[in-house]
C-alpha cells in the first residue's frame, strides 16, 4: 500500500451460502482519485461497497480506510467515509433538514453552518424545509451526497449515482461529483454500470465481473492497452500469417488490403520494421482506440453475448 | 463489536440473571396471580358434586349392614347423579365395594376402609385425575376412608373423607368428629370435604329426645367444633334419615366454595334403608381455579 | 457519539411518524367507544339514569376512576399491544426495507447501541402512550362522570373475589403505578416484535407475527381448555400489570410477574443484539 492509498482491499471475498459473490478482490484507491468501479448488474459491486462500509461481513480478506482496518475498528474507519449506497434512503415524512440532523448526529454531529454549507454545495439551499417525499430523484440524490459530505469525509462512496436520473439530472450529478473532486479535494469511489459516466468522471477504474476483478488501473491505460493497430499492407493474409509467429501480436481480422492487430507489449514501430524486413510493403500504420464500452463488453464477456 | 456494545450486552446478561433471580425469589407461595378471566366453558367455575349415603338398614331387623340387593339401587342413584365423589357408610365389606364398582362400569375408583374394629365400613368413590386413597384411623376404634384427587383440568387438590360416627355413644361421636376435623386441618389440600353419617342429634330439628342419643349437649358441642373449622354445606337440605333426622352431613373446608344445590334424594331407599342420599353441588370459583399456578 | 444522541434521533424519527399518529388516533377513538359503552351500560343498570353530569353530585360506583380502569383494561387487551407492536416490530425491519438502515449503519454507529436506543425509545413511547391514555381517561371520566372511590367487584378484571374499594387518592397512585407496570408488561411484546424485526426483512412479517402471537395466546389463554398450559404463555405473564389495582398491592406477585417479563425482555434483547451485530445488511 502506498502512502497515497486511501482505500485498500486485499483478497476481499464474500460468500452467501455456497455462492461466491465477490472473489478475492484487491482494490487500491489513491487519495484524490475519482475511482470508477465498473461492472454489469450482479457483478458484486454493491456487495463490495457494503463490505467496505461494514454493512456486510467479509468472508475473508481485509479492508483499510486511511490505514484503519474496517474489520477491527469499523467506527474509526467509517468516520473517514461518506456514503450513498444503492440510492439515497431517507425518512420521507421528515424534512430534508431533519434527515440531515439525524444522519449528522449518527456521524458524530455537525454544525448548523456545515449543514448549510453541504446543502449549498449540492444546490439544495431553500428546499431543506420540504418533506423528502416531495423531492425528485435528483434532489434525493443531492441530499444523499449532502449527508455524505457532513462529517468532512476523506472519501465518498457513491453507488450508482446516476441511477434513475433523467439526462439533465445525470449531467448535474456528474458536475457535482467533478466539483467535489476538484474544488473540495475529495476522493470519490463510485460504482456504476454507465460507461460514459465513468469515462467522463473517473481517472482510475476497476472492472468487476461475477465477483472477479478483471482490470484495475487508469482509464487512459485501459484505453491504450486496449488499442488496435490497423496495418494497410499488400497481401494482408501472408502478412498476418507472418506476424502471428511473434509473441505479443494477435491478428484480430483481415480485410481487403488491411490487417487489424492487437498488440501486447509490442511497439507498432517494431511491427513495421519486421514487416519491412520481410519485404511487405507497408502503406499505413494507424492506431485505433477501442471505446470503453467495447472494452467493457469484451472483458465481461458481453461481446460474445452481444454477438450471439 | 465496540466497547459500548460489549457493555450493553453485559448489562443485558446481568438483566437476565437478575430477572431469573426475581422469578426464583418472588415465586408466589399459593394461588395469587389474578389472571384474565377465562372464556367460560362451564359457567362461573367448576362444580364438584358430593353424594353421601349411609346405605345400611334400620336397626331392629337383624344385620343392619348394607344388603347386596341394595347395591343395584345405589349404583342407579350414582349413575343418575354422576357425583364427583361418593361417600358411603355401612358397607359390609370389600366385596360389596367391588360389586358396586363393577356395576358402575369403571367410571369410578373406590376404597373401603377396614381398619376400625367394626363390621360396617366407610367407603369412598371418586372420579378425578391422580386419585389416591387413605384409610384414616381414630382413637374411637372407628376409621374413615379418604380420597385425594386433582380437580379435572386444574391443579386443585381435593380431599373427600367418608365418615361414620357411632350411633350410640355421643362422646365417641364427638371424639371421632374432632379427630377427623383436626386431621383435615393439618392437611395441605385446597378443599377438604368431610361427608357421612355423623349421627349428631343436634342437627335434627324437633329431636330433642333423640331415638339414638340422649346427649344433645355433647352433639351440639361436637357439631360446633366441626363448624368452627368446616362449613356445613347441606344445612338447607332438610332431614336425611327416617324420623325427621338430619344426621348426614357434607362439611367443607378451604377456598371460597359456593353451594349451588343441596338435595336429599327421597324415594331412593331400597329395602329397609333408613337414610336418603344427600347430594351437594359446590362451585369452585373460577379465580381459585385459574390462579392456582 | 453517545447513547443519548441515538435516543434523541430515534425520537426525532418517531415524532412525526404516521404509525404513531394512527396509533394515538386509534386510542382516542377507542376511549370514546368505551365511554359510549360505559354510559349505556350504566344507564341500563341505573334504570335509565345518565351518569354524565354527576360530578357535583353523589359519587357512585360508576365514576371517572372506574371508567378509566375499564378503559385502560380493555385498551391493554388489544389496542395498546397492537400500537406498541407496530412501532417495535418496524424498528429494524421497517428501516431495513426502507433502506434507511443501511444509511444509518454506513455511519460510525455501534449496532448494539443503535438497537438498544431503539428499544429504549419504544419503551419511552409506550410509557408516554399509557400515561397519556390514563390521564386522558381520568380527565374525561372526572369531567363527564365524576369523582369517587374506585369500587372493585368480582368480574372481568379478576382483581377481587369479594367487593372492595380503593380510596380516590390511593387509586390515583395506583394508576401512576399501572403506567410503569403496564409499560414493563408491554415491553415483553415489544421485545418479541423487536426480535422478529431483527430476524426478518419485512416489517409486515415482524409486526404481524408479534401481534398474532399475542392475540392467539391471549385468546387461547382465556379458554378453560388451556388452563394447564397457559402459565407457559408470555401473555399470562404480561397480565401482572393490573394487580396493582388489588385492594392490597401484592408487591411480591408484582415482582414475580415483572421478573418473568424481564426474563423475556432481556433474553430477547440479548439474542437480538447478537444477531443484529452479525447481520448482513443486504436490503
Amino acid at each position: 500500500m502506498s502512502a497515497e492509498s486511501l482505500l485498500v482491499t486485499e483478497s476481499l471475498t464474500k460468500r452467501f451460502g455456497g455462492r461466491c459473490v465477490v472473489d478475492g478482490v484487491s482494490l487500491e484507491v489513491n487519495r484524490g482519485d475519482v475511482f470508477g468501479f465498473l461492472g454489469p448488474n450482479g457483478a458484486g459491486k454493491s456487495t463490495t461497497m457494503r463490505m467496505i462500509l461494514g454493512l456486510v461481513r467479509a468472508s475473508s480478506g481485509t479492508i483499510r480506510v486511511a490505514g484503519i482496518d474496517v474489520g477491527r475498528d469499523r467506527r474509526a474507519a467509517l468516520a473517514k467515509v461518506g456514503a450513498v449506497v444503492e440510492g439515497p434512503a431517507f425518512y420521507d415524512h421528515l424534512s430534508g433538514w431533519e434527515n440531515l440532523e439525524i444522519f449528522t448526529a449518527l456521524g458524530g454531529g455537525a454544525t448548523r453552518a456545515r449543514m448549510e454549507e453541504a446543502l449549498e454545495i449540492v444546490g439544495l439551499r431553500g428546499r431543506e424545509g420540504d418533506p423528502v417525499d416531495v423531492y425528485s430523484t435528483g434532489m434525493r440524490q443531492r441530499l444523499g451526497i449532502a449527508q455524505a459530505l457532513l462529517p468532512h469525509p476523506e472519501i465518498i462512496l457513491l453507488d450508482e449515482p446516476g441511477n434513475g436520473l433523467d439526462p439533465r439530472g445525470s449531467l448535474e450529478i456528474r458536475a457535482l461529483i467533478r466539483q467535489l473532486s476538484t474544488d473540495h479535494g475529495l476522493t470519490i469511489f463510485l460504482s456504476s454500470h454507465l460507461l460514459h459516466e465513468v469515462e467522463q468522471l473517473c481517472d482510475r477504474v476497476a472492472i468487476l465481473d461475477r465477483g472477479h476483478l478483471l482490470y484495475q488501473g487508469s482509464v487512459a491505460g485501459l484505453l491504450t492497452r486496449a488499442s488496435y493497430l490497423r496495418v494497410v499492407v499488400e497481401s494482408p493474409a501472408a502478412a498476418g500469417r507472418f506476424l502471428e509467429g511473434f509473441e505479443g501480436v494477435q491478428v484480430l481480422y483481415e480485410e481487403t488490403g488491411s490487417l487489424t492487430l492487437r498488440l501486447s507489449g509490442v511497439d507498432p514501430a517494431w511491427v513495421n520494421a519486421r514487416l519491412v524486413e520481410k519485404g511487405f510493403r507497408v502503406q499505413e500504420l494507424r492506431q485505433v482506440r477501442e471505446s470503453l464500452e467495447n472494452i467493457f463488453l469484451r472483458l465481461t464477456g458481453g461481446e460474445r453475448e452481444a454477438a450471439a | 463489536m465496540g466497547r459500548e456494545g460489549r457493555t450493553i450486552k453485559i448489562v443485558l446478561l446481568l438483566g437476565i440473571i437478575a430477572a431469573l433471580g426475581g422469578v426464583r425469589t418472588f415465586r408466589p407461595l399459593g394461588a395469587v396471580l389474578a389472571l384474565a378471566p377465562a372464556i367460560d366453558l362451564e359457567g362461573e367455575g367448576r362444580t364438584i358434586r358430593v353424594l353421601t349415603w349411609n346405605v345400611g338398614e334400620a336397626y331392629g331387623g337383624g344385620d343392619s349392614r348394607a344388603k347386596d340387593s341394595s347395591l343395584e339401587r345405589v349404583a342407579q342413584v350414582i349413575e343418575m347423579e354422576r357425583p364427583d365423589v361418593v361417600t358411603l357408610q355401612e358397607l359390609a365389606g370389600r366385596q360389596q365395594l367391588g360389586s358396586l364398582l363393577r356395576r358402575l362400569g369403571g367410571g369410578y375408583e373406590g376404597f373401603l376402609e377396614e381398619s376400625g374394629d367394626t363390621d360396617r365400613h366407610t367407603a369412598v368413590l371418586a372420579r378425578g385425575s391422580k386419585v389416591e386413597f387413605r384409610a384414616l384411623e381414630t382413637s374411637t376404634g372407628r376409621g374413615a376412608s379418604a380420597a385425594i384427587f386433582l380437580l379435572a383440568r386444574s391443579q386443585l387438590r381435593i380431599c373427600a373423607v367418608s365418615a361414620h360416627a357411632d350411633a350410640w355413644d355421643p362422646e365417641s361421636r364427638r371424639q371421632y368428629a374432632r379427630e377427623l376435623v383436626d386431621w383435615g386441618r393439618r392437611q395441605d389440600f385446597d378443599v377438604v370435604f368431610l361427608a357421612g353419617d355423623f349421627n349428631f342429634a343436634s342437627g335434627s330439628e324437633g329431636q330433642a329426645d333423640s331415638l339414638f342419643s340422649q346427649n344433645q349437649a355433647t352433639d351440639t358441642a361436637a357439631y360446633a367444633y366441626v363448624t368452627e373449622h368446616f362449613r356445613d354445606l347441606g344445612r338447607d337440605g332438610g332431614e336425611t334419615a327416617l324420623l325427621g333426622r338430619r344426621i348426614d352431613y357434607v362439611f367443607s373446608r378451604g377456598g371460597s366454595v359456593k353451594v349451588k344445590r343441596v338435595a336429599v334424594l327421597k324415594g331412593q331407599r331400597a329395602g329397609r334403608m333408613d337414610h336418603n342420599p344427600l347430594v351437594v353441588d359446590v362451585l369452585i370459583p373460577k379465580p381459585m381455579i385459574l390462579t392456582r399456578r | 457519539m453517545g447513547f443519548s444522541v441515538l435516543i434523541r434521533t430515534e425520537f426525532l424519527k418517531l415524532r412525526r411518524s404516521r404509525t404513531v399518529t394512527v396509533g394515538v388516533v386509534s386510542l382516542l377513538a377507542f376511549v370514546l367507544l368505551v365511554l359510549w359503552g360505559f354510559h349505556s351500560y350504566a344507564a341500563q343498570r341505573l334504570g335509565g339514569v345518565s351518569i354524565f353530569g354527576t360530578s357535583s353530585g353523589e359519587p357512585g360506583y360508576f365514576n371517572g376512576l372506574l371508567f378509566a380502569l375499564y378503559s385502560l383494561y380493555f385498551a391493554f387487551n388489544f389496542i395498546m399491544p397492537v400500537v406498541i407492536a407496530v412501532v417495535a416490530g418496524a424498528q429494524i425491519s421497517g428501516e431495513a426495507s426502507a433502506g434507511t438502515l443501511r444509511a444509518i449503519l454506513s455511519r460510525p454507529v455501534d449496532r448494539t447501541s443503535l438497537l438498544l436506543s431503539k428499544f429504549a425509545v419504544t419503551a419511552m413511547y409506550a410509557w408516554m402512550v399509557i400515561t397519556g391514555f390514563v390521564i386522558f381517561n381520568l380527565v374525561l371520566g372526572f369531567a363527564l362522570v365524576g369523582w369517587g372511590d374506585l369500587a372493585l367487584y368480582p368480574g372481568p378484571l379478576g382483581l377481587v373475589e369479594e367487593p372492595g374499594s380503593i380510596p380516590l387518592r390511593d387509586a390515583l397512585g395506583r394508576f401512576a403505578l399501572a403506567t410503569l407496570s403496564g409499560t414493563w408488561s408491554l415491553m415483553t411484546l415489544a421485545a418479541i416484535a423487536f426480535f422478529l424485526s431483527v430476524v426478518t426483512r419485512s416489517p409486515v412479517v415482524s409486526v404481524t407475527g408479534a401481534i398474532l402471537a399475542y392475540m392467539v395466546l391471549t385468546v387461547v389463554g382465556r379458554v378453560e381448555f388451556f388452563t394447564e398450559i397457559k402459565s407457559h404463555f408470555f401473555t399470562t405473564d404480561m397480565d401482572f400489570w393490573r394487580i396493582v389495582f388489588k385492594p392490597e398491592i401484592p408487591w411480591r406477585e408484582i415482582a414475580y410477574g415483572a421478573s418473568r417479563c424481564g426474563v423475556y425482555i432481556f433474553t430477547l434483547l440479548l439474542v437480538s443484539a447478537v444477531l443484529f451485530e452479525r447481520k448482513d445488511i443486504t436490503t
